[in-house]
């Protein structure tokens, strides 16, 4: 009975000690979005924003917003961390079968806003408070058709793989003050904010 | 000379064996096995399109959009009949599937599957949630979805027996023109039912034109906006 104790013991030893074991992940939480970062997106709950298309057809977007808390998680092995913080989604639903536009804020790094637009499945990073990594094009001012606009982004889109031929978002103009102010599509029509 | 009379044990022992031999080549096998084929004269109705290519269709606002082809199956459909576990009668049916989608979420599925007696060929179409099955042999509508809900015609030995009234139609024009081009053999489907939804579907698909070689050609919304094919 002794020996077979003495085997045993050496086993449960190897098993409890054989792998790491995770300690407990360092929670983050970054709090509410800030008026500041927020103010990124000027659209309100149930606002309207109209867009002229090139061939005349007018479209009418109402505004709906929302705050939602996230959580993500940083896990190798382990999990290290775990960050709570929160987005804000903005959706402007048309009037007419188009596409729907989203843009999101999030606060999930504590030195940067993340501010995503998605129109019609192309998706656009827009700069914000913290270094511009993104392949934005930033110009102190242009006119959309007689109105000029000062510190216009100029986006480009990423759709995955779309078909030679066909009609997608390929970039926007965007700035804090009036949102989306242009899209353009891959076949040379385009959308431009009108306010008439 | 000994007569031998089987043991009731060795007449079971013997049915087991018989019943084991008639099911052990499996689901592939059966003592009759049919195939059913496309008629040549409906294949037509599916574009031959390849993988990624695109067709255009503009709105009578000008506003244009762009439909890929996504996917594309081709295989015979098994089903079976079978009495006591032994496989009696094994079915393979002729089935095609195709899809598109807009980079904006919008779709269109078409499909045929051969048909077997007493029924024809059956081309199933879908776009953005209103589809419908026609049955070139009876020439009938024996399907009908519009989003969540769905009428159906229930098939007997004899054909269809109609539980609920389809009011929705399909029409086979000899020809449509869209612009410039001339399509030849045109098949037009109107949705007729659940119509009580309709105030508060404006986008709703309300009208559907397929032609022969081509596909989709033009739909139109229940708010009377217009798509059509666009040939650049």
């Amino acid at each position: 009975m002794k020996r077979h104790i003495l085997w045993l013991l050496p086993m449960i030893t190897l098993l409890l000690t054989g792998c790491p074991r995770c300690g407990d992940p360092e929670e983050l939480y970054m709090g509410p979005l800030p008026d500041e970062a927020l103010g990124y997106v000027p659209y309100h709950n149930g606002e309207t924003v109209r867009f002229l298309h090139s061939r005349n057809m007018s479209v009418t977007f109402t505004a709906w917003r929302a705050t939602w808390p996230q959580e993500s998680s940083l896990c190798g092995e382990c999990c290290d961390k775990i960050i709570h913080y929160e987005t804000n989604i903005t959706q402007l639903v048309p009037d007419y079968p188009l596409f729907d536009i989203r843009l999101e804020i999030a606060n999930p790094d504590e030195s940067l806003y993340w501010l995503t637009a998605t129109v019609g499945g192309s998706s656009f990073r827009i700069p914000t408070n913290g270094p511009d990594t993104s392949t934005a094009t930033r110009v102190d001012s242009i006119q959309v058709d007689s109105t000029w606009f000062h510190d216009v982004y100029l986006l480009q889109g990423s759709w995955g793989t779309p078909g030679e031929e066909a009609v997608y978002v390929d970039s926007i103009w965007y700035n804090y003050t009036e949102g989306i102010l242009k899209i353009i599509m891959s076949n040379e029509e385009y959308y431009t904010l009108t306010r008439e | 000379m000994k007569n031998i009379t089987p043991s009731p044990g060795n007449k079971w022992l013997a049915g087991l064996l018989l019943l084991g031999l008639l099911t052990a080549c499996g689901e592939d096998h059966a003592l009759k096995k049919e195939r059913f084929f496309f008629q040549e004269e409906n294949t037509a109705w599916l574009p031959a399109d390849t993988l990624d290519e695109v067709f255009l269709m503009r709105d009578n606002n000008g506003i244009t959009i762009s439909f890929i082809k996504k996917s594309e199956d081709y295989y015979f459909n098994k089903s079976w009949s079978s009495f006591l576990g032994v496989n009696t009668r094994m079915s393979l049916t002729e089935y095609r599937y195709l899809s598109y989608r807009t980079p904006f979420g919008q779709t269109f599925r078409i499909s045929l599957t051969a048909g077997w007696p007493p029924y024809g060929d059956e081309l199933y179409v879908s776009l953005n949630g209103i589809a419908f099955s026609w049955d070139f042999g009876f020439k009938t509508i024996s399907h009908l979805e519009a989003d969540d809900q769905y009428l159906s015609k229930l098939m007997t030995g004899n054909g269809y027996e109609e539980r609920e009234k389809i009011r929705s139609t399909v029409r086979l024009l000899d020809s449509l023109r869209i612009s410039e081009r001339v399509y030849h053999e045109v098949m037009h489907f109107t949705l007729l039912d659940f119509m009580e939804e309709a105030p508060s579907k404006p986008f709703r698909v309300r009208d559907i034109y397929l032609a022969k070689e081509w596909g989709l050609v033009r739909y139109d919304l229940a708010n009377g906006i217009r798509y059509e094919r666009v040939e650049e």
